[in-house]
């Protein structure tokens, strides 16, 4: 036969068409059911809890005196008596577990009362033949986090690069500076949070605060190398840049770096016309592109990737950097994030052993579904994968990204049951 | 007879025994289900803050007495190991169908086959959508959940919906087509 094909709204149709099921029972006889139901589970209500306080006394009778013959085996020796505590604990745990289980029993007394005491009989027999391998059995999740937290101490701190909406105080705005590397090849947005003045806009404190950036610190190029005067007008959203005098920008380099840097200051604050000024004099030397007055709007539509950029070899912690290029879907721009781009220095962000499959849920929701032998764990080169990933999406417009299909639930400070928000800005970085 | 009982079965008591027939997929159960679910009504109504609609907070009371149900029926080890996981796990059954959808056309009641297949979760989310048709926020108040997760569950519930359909017609498309006709 052939495949029949279903759509979507189709399924959504047939859901909806699924026939309506009535009760017939009238009101009066459901009333009086329900009445005789809740007479016979007030009546067996005492026998569960009774049960199972009998199982715990039982319990306890067999394991203490097992956990004493240990003891007195152990002597000097401080492992063996790390494990009795061990021992100990889980002993105690498995109680409890036990009495929530009968608890809840409890609540469904339909269930014939003979079973539920046989089951409980045949309970701490089998709980004996455990004690023997009872960290293998006991609660082995716990037992893995410790065992992780043992090799791994730092797992429990690895911290995200971006800024996220949970890190901004009331008081700060959040600054986002594009500043060149030492081959003034890439551009990297590094963000600051400062805290907000009243009578300044965004784009005055953006001025103010640029000669606060610690680029060499940071192991980047810098940001205003000829020492210009910024003046924003705010009414008519024009952008002055003033040049000292004498200034000739003689490398091509140089210029199209203060090219890039102003287009994306005007991307970003929505200036109108940025003008170039040589000591108050209209018009700047610029290398090969001669004497320049002013700064044009360049289309910025096309998307960008976020790749990981290292400045030199001792660099742990990569800088995320997006390349504007040509993209024609968020998916697209996955798979160009598994290469990376050699000629910039731009590694790949998402490494070749994470496959995974991209679906849009909405406008605002990617869901990002790994594959069952995607290597996902709680260590900072995963965490900042999933950064790569979140700043992409957020380029897509996106606001969250579910990820599903992992083994873990939580990468720093990411839940993963939960969808995560993308982050307010990449590469946070604290100004003096 | 209590007078919160008699206003809550008018007002709600078909909705939320169609929405237990469709988690639990068994008539009688779903009966049985209904007392706990008033009892358990009645002991909390004073404590009801009218922080959610009447309306969630029965149906949110109704999806914990059928999870309950499916726990009991499986054995205590399970319910340790799965205990981990639940969200995750798929309850089978093996229930007739009921006449009601037996009527149905074999789209139908392949689709209602199909709801088996997909776990508690998904299945919840898709009776409270589309058969009790609440909105993606009441969904949301009745489960304590976020919007997001609705949508991303309901995302999911229908892709793995069209994936059973489509196994199952390539699988027995024509035999069911069969015993339709004989029938």
């Amino acid at each position: 036969m052939k495949k029949q094909d279903w759509k979507d709204d189709h399924i959504e149709e047939l859901l909806k068409q699924l026939p309506k099921i009535t009760n017939h029972i009238s009101k009066q006889d459901m009333y009086q059911q329900m009445m005789i139901y809740k007479e016979q589970k007030k009546r067996k209500r005492w026998l569960t809890p009774s049960v199972a306080s009998a199982v715990a006394v039982l319990l306890l009778c067999i394991l203490v005196p097992t956990m004493i013959n240990f003891q007195d085996s152990a002597g000097s020796n401080i492992d063996d008596s790390e494990q009795e505590n061990q021992l100990a604990s889980n002993a105690t745990q498995q109680k409890e577990e036990n009495d929530e289980i009968t608890n809840d029993e409890s609540n469904h007394t339909q269930g014939n009362t003979e079973d539920i005491v046989k089951d409980e009989e045949v309970d701490p027999q089998e709980d004996i033949d455990q004690t023997g391998d009872i960290y293998a059995q006991n609660d082995q999740s716990e037992y893995t986090t410790a065992n992780d937290n043992n090799e791994q101490p730092v797992t429990q701190q690895i911290e995200p690069t971006a800024v996220y909406a949970e890190d901004i105080k009331d008081q700060e705005e959040v600054l986002t500076y594009s500043i060149p590397d030492h081959n003034v090849q890439n551009f990297i947005p590094i963000s600051v949070m400062v805290n907000k003045e009243a009578d300044l806009s965004k784009m005055e404190l953006f001025i103010n605060h640029m000669s606060d950036l610690k680029e060499a610190e940071w192991g980047l190029g810098e940001l205003n190398p000829f020492n210009a005067d910024f003046h924003y007008d705010t009414s008519n959203q024009v952008l002055a840049v003033d040049f000292p005098a004498a200034t000739n920008i003689s490398s091509s380099s140089q210029s199209e770096a203060i090219k890039e840097i102003l287009t994306d200051m005007m991307a970003d604050f929505n200036i109108e016309k940025i003008d170039l000024l040589t000591d108050g004099e209209q018009g700047v030397e610029m290398g090969n592109e001669g004497f320049t007055e002013k700064i044009d709007q360049v289309d910025t539509s096309n998307k960008s990737a976020y790749y990981f950029y290292y400045p030199n070899e001792e660099w742990t912690t990569p800088f995320l950097v997006p390349f504007r290029e040509k993209i024609n879907s968020v998916t697209d721009a996955f798979a160009a994030m598994k290469k990376g781009i050699e000629t910039y220095n731009l590694k790949a962000s998402i490494p070749n052993d994470i496959d995974f499959e991209t679906e849009v849920v909405s406008d605002e929701q990617l869901l990002i579904t790994f594959e069952d032998d995607a290597d996902i764990k709680n260590d900072e080169e995963t965490l900042y994968t999933i950064e790569a990933i979140l700043l992409t999406a957020k380029e897509f417009e996106y606001n969250e990204v579910k990820l599903e299909n992992t083994e873990i639930d939580q990468i720093g400070r990411f839940d993963l049951e939960k969808e995560i928000q993308v982050p307010v800005a990449p590469n946070k970085r604290d100004l003096p | 007879m209590d007078s919160v009982f008699d206003e809550l079965y008018t007002k709600y008591h078909q909705d939320v025994f169609q929405f237990l027939f469709y988690m639990v997929r068994d008539r009688e159960l779903a009966e049985d289900l209904m007392q706990e679910v008033y009892i358990r009504v009645l002991k909390s109504y004073d404590k009801f803050e009218g922080k959610s609609s009447e309306k969630t907070w029965l149906f949110s009371i109704a999806r914990n007495v059928a999870i309950d149900s499916f726990r009991k029926q499986k054995g205590w080890k399970q319910k340790i190991i799965e205990k981990f996981d639940w969200s995750k796990q798929q309850i089978k059954d093996e229930h007739p169908m009921p006449e009601e959808v037996v009527m149905q056309s074999q789209e139908i009641q392949m689709i209602y086959r199909c709801m088996e297949k997909c776990s508690v979760d998904q299945r919840t989310v898709i009776i409270m959508r589309y058969i009790q048709e609440l909105s993606i926020a009441e969904t949301a108040a009745t489960l304590g959940w976020t919007e997001s997760k609705v949508k991303t569950t309901q995302h999911r519930a229908l892709k793995a919906l069209k994936k059973n359909m489509s196994d199952m017609w390539e699988k027995e498309g024509l035999n069911s087509e069969k015993t339709r006709l004989e029938r």
